[in-house]
């Protein structure tokens, strides 16, 4: 099995999840598949339990440029994609580029930005281009969105509406680490001040290259396709949704599940792959009917995993 | 904490040997042996986990099954069956006992100790029933528990109170079970219709005929008797019960038979019929007319062929000959007076018209055939509405015009006769009855009662004489038959009652025991050409055996490869491990959950050619057989 990159692809994992970012091995894989597959990602959880150090990590250990955005209520959408100023030595407009324009960026608490600020942004990551005073910048590649958003607090938040969450293709928590880790990490303290000392491991190169593979190297077969069409269709028949996982959502399934092939090494995926991704990627796309909100979409879509039958044969 | 599996393997010892013990005297020297000694073998396997598994079990149950099948014949059938019972049910305890196998035990060791039964009667049997039922009912409990998670544990404090609680069911069972099998189908009358017996006028034999004291009369449909017989024509069909010989005031009374009267019925073709009665208050044992013989009950004859017994409350059956329509020969004669008695204050009118009969016929056959064309010429209707009452009712029955039924028809008749001076009296029974033809015999029900006139003719005896039959109506009398599905149900439902009353009601040992031993002869009569020997029965017995492995074979090949590994994979899981893999579940969760590296190896080899939407080669097929035969011979 020679899938090109992977070797440096498990390092970086192992570097983060093993040394830096310990108890966040399921996010730091997540991010990765995000990465792989060229979508985003959305951390959804309580402020402090390292979101923004698991950006900072991942975006040094693959030497990629990092940029934050900070969102309040009046972010305006030149804040993310940055705006022309005026020079004068030599008496024209000039664009400065804003953070939108790094490989990694950091959202945070993207439910606090205004709607208009919101969707400007959620455009830049789906068409990955930005239109500034009629000329049309593109945007880095490759080009990772890592959005968070707090879903305890309520009191002035835009929380994006379930069209909008469909943009991003993996959404996660990051959940508090075991006793023991988190024991040692209280008494060790914050690791900010190591993770700016993290040695890249990978080029930009190298990931565009196993980008390149999970997309054209690993096989996705006609069975394990009529399994995540299943999954699809099950949802959206089910009694509790009103609707369930789209097209889109069938594709980054399918995408992030040849990603979780090529991480396990194998150049082509089985059903445990797209069990391992399934929740992630699809339980927010999934609309619940206005009686039954109180249900958690993960939970609902992980038993729907068990009623369908893994294709063996 | 205990193991559900435990007490349900040490339930199903103690159930085996139920049903081994009542029957080590009779077993050959095989099965009386091979039993304890498999039975210790299951102990100690049970425990180490060494019990047979795979098919060997099913091979040696054939193996013995083929051996006591040749030994299998006409005169010895239970031994063979009871030998061949005992070694499946120890082939049983010895191999692998999933639910299915727990229940399998219990059925072989009932049929056991029913078996036992046909060996010998001993009163052991019943308490090893009870212990059995018990064992068992408090095992099936068990056994839902076990069907859930084979695995399940549960707590002493909690397994006694499961045990005491299942135990308690059959224990409590008991009295009722008593009461619904020995006592209430075998009472003799139906419990409700004793609380409540009906009370008020209706149609019914009654040892008292009295026409003109109720204006209509009920008709009830209670089924009086069962009559076993051929079938009869309907002329024939007259069922005789009382006599009734005395005219007192309005009514027509039994007295006693005077003289030394004797009746014997003339000559005739006989009728036989087994007649089963419903349980009632009569005294009188009703027969065809006229009964020539009566067998089957303890009973007194009257001198004119009245049955009677003492009602017991039993139910009754007895058999009949009779003589349909015959006369009845008086050997020593008649006392003439006392058949001629008619009290004072009776209707002069027809008095007068008894005493004009009398002149203008010469003997007793020409009185009667002139009061006959006198009724006939009268076009008297029969009915059992808008009777005459009043004083005179006879007469306003006859001569104004009033319809009857047959008591007016009877009591008229007997009256003119006897002013005619013929010696008449009235016989009462039942008239006709509803043929059963799915069981063959008649139901008469109470509204057919009916009474009817014996005329004494010099020179011949008494001939009966329905003077009914003279009513112009009287083809229609006996209430219109019901048609077609109603009728045919009711035959079917009373043909039920019938049996059940024969075989279950009237049921006594003696009767199951010659209906056996009759079977066992006809048995044993049963001939076979001479050079059919039964040995040449295996032929077909391994042709059917040899067809089932090749359909078996063909349903295999037919299979896919794939399925064929995975079946055989999840077999070995399941051995090996006692996983069930869910189905919701894949294959490399198996490898990773397992841990084993064979399975892990076959799994890879086998996802990298399934997942490519490949189909197996028979090389790559032949090295996944191999790497599962490895596993399977692999120490677990």
């Amino acid at each position: 099995m020679n899938l090109p990159k992977r070797a440096e692809i498990l390092t970086v994992m192992d570097t983060l999840a093993g040394s830096h970012l310990k108890g966040k091995d399921k996010a730091v894989r997540l991010s990765l598949i995000a990465l792989l597959t060229g979508g985003h990602i959305l951390l959804e959880d309580i402020p402090g339990l390292g979101k923004t150090t698991l950006a900072l990590a991942l975006a040094n250990v693959l030497g990629l440029s990092f940029g934050r955005i900070q969102c309040t209520s009046d972010l305006l959408p030149s804040d993310i994609t940055g705006l022309s100023v005026f020079n004068r030595e030599e008496s024209a407009f000039k664009f400065i580029r804003g953070p939108i324009f790094n490989s990694i960026v950091l959202v945070d608490e993207v439910n606090r930005a205004m709607p208009k600020t919101q969707s400007a942004m959620l455009e830049a990551m789906e068409e990955r281009r930005v239109t500034v005073e009629g000329v049309t910048y593109p945007l880095a590649e490759p080009f990772l969105v890592i959005a968070t958003q707090n879903p305890l607090e309520q009191v002035g938040t835009y929380p994006l509406p379930e069209s909008q969450l469909d943009r991003f293709t993996i959404r996660t928590g990051i959940g508090y680490p075991p006793e023991e880790l988190e024991k040692s990490i209280i008494s060790y303290g914050s690791i900010r001040d190591d993770i700016r000392h993290i040695e890249p491991l990978v080029s930009a190169g190298d990931i565009l290259a196993a980008r390149q593979a999970v997309k054209e190297q690993v096989y996705l077969s006609d069975k394990v396709t009529d399994y995540i069409y299943a999954i699809v269709t099950a949802t959206r028949n089910h009694p509790l949704l009103l609707s369930g996982i789209s097209t889109r959502g069938g594709i980054n399934i399918a995408e992030a599940a040849r990603a979780n092939a090529y991480l396990e090494g194998r150049e082509y995926v089985v059903p445990e792959d797209v069990r391992e991704v399934s929740v992630a990627v699809g339980s927010h796309r999934l609309i619940c009917r206005p009686e039954q909100e109180s249900v958690n979409k993960e939970e609902l879509l992980s038993a729907i995993l068990g009623s369908i039958p893994v294709p063996l044969v | 904490m205990v193991r559900i599996k435990s007490v349900l393997d040490i339930l199903a010892y103690g159930i085996a040997l139920l049903g081994f013990v009542p029957l080590v005297a009779y077993l050959d020297m095989i099965p009386r042996f091979l039993f304890p000694a498999v039975l210790l073998f299951a102990v100690v396997a049970d425990r180490r986990d060494t019990i047979l598994r795979g098919h060997l079990p099913t091979v040696i149950s054939l193996l013995f099954f083929v051996y006591f099948g040749i030994q299998f014949s006409r005169d010895n059938l239970v031994g063979p069956a009871v030998n061949l019972l005992v070694v499946l049910l120890a082939v049983r305890l010895a191999s692998e006992k999933g639910s299915r196998h727990y229940l399998q035990i219990y059925a072989l060791a009932l049929f056991a100790l029913a078996g036992s039964s046909l060996l010998n009667l001993s009163a052991a049997f019943l308490v090893y029933l009870l212990l059995l039922l018990v064992l068992i009912a408090v095992s099936l409990v068990l056994l839902t528990f076990y069907d859930r998670d084979g695995d399940t544990a549960i707590a002493r404090d909690g397994m006694m109170k499961v045990v005491t609680v299942a135990a308690s069911m059959p224990l409590a069972a008991m009295p009722l079970i008593l009461l619904f099998f020995v006592i209430l189908p075998r009472t003799q009358f139906p419990l409700w219709n004793v609380l409540n017996v009906a009370s008020g006028a209706a149609t019914g034999l009654s040892d008292k005929v009295q026409p003109g004291t109720a204006p209509a009369v009920a008709e009830v449909k209670n089924v009086v008797f069962r009559a076993d017989s051929q079938p009869l024509t309907k002329n024939q069909l007259y069922w005789r019960g009382v006599v009734l010989n005395t005219l007192e005031g309005g009514s027509w009374v039994r007295k006693p038979v005077p003289g030394a009267e004797w009746s014997v019925p003339g000559a005739g073709r006989g009728v036989s019929q087994t007649i089963f009665p419903e349980p009632g208050k009569s005294r009188y044992l009703l027969a065809l007319n006229v009964p020539r013989d009566l067998t089957g009950v303890r009973f007194a004859t009257a001198p004119d062929i009245v049955h009677t017994i003492i009602p017991s409350g039993r139910r009754l059956r007895y058999e009949t000959q009779s003589v349909p329509g015959a006369v009845i020969r008086t050997s020593r004669g008649i006392d003439r007076t006392f058949y001629l008695q008619l009290p004072p204050g009776l209707s002069p009118r027809l008095v007068s018209l008894g005493r004009q009969m009398a002149q203008r016929g010469k003997t007793d056959t020409d009185r009667l055939a002139l009061l006959e064309r006198y009724f006939v010429d009268r076009k008297l209707r029969y009915a059992t509405k808008d009777l005459p009452t009043g004083s005179d009712p006879l007469a306003q029955f006859l001569l104004d015009g009033k319809p009857g039924h047959c008591e007016f028809f009877a009591s008229t008749l007997a009256v003119l006769l006897r002013a005619a001076d013929v010696p008449a009296r009235l016989v009462g029974g039942y008239y006709g009855g509803d043929y059963n033809a799915v069981g063959g015999y008649y139901v008469v029900t109470e509204e057919r009662a009916h009474v009817w006139v014996e005329a004494y003719l010099d020179g011949k005896g008494w001939v009966t004489v329905d003077p009914s039959a003279w009513a112009v109506n009287f083809a229609g009398v006996g209430g219109a038959e019901e048609q077609g599905f109603t009728r045919r149900v009711r035959m079917y439902l009373d043909s039920f009652s019938y049996f059940w009353n024969l075989t279950v009601i009237n049921y006594d040992l003696e009767r199951q025991i010659s209906i056996l031993n009759r079977a066992n002869t006809g048995l044993r009569r049963l001939s076979f050409p001479s050079h059919l020997s039964l040995r040449l029965l295996l032929i077909p017995v391994v042709l059917l055996l040899a067809a089932l492995v090749v359909w078996r074979v063909c349903v295999w090949q037919k299979v896919g490869r794939e399925e064929r590994l995975l079946k055989i994979l999840f077999t070995l899981v399941r051995r090996r491990y006692g996983v069930e893999w869910p189905p919701d579940k894949g294959l490399h969760e198996l490898a990773r959950t397992l841990d084993e590296p064979r399975i892990t190896r076959f799994v890879q080899m086998y996802g990298d050619v399934v997942y490519h939407d490949r189909k197996l080669s028979r090389d790559e097929y032949i090295r996944l057989r191999s790497l599962l035969a490895e596993l399977r011979a692999a120490p677990h």
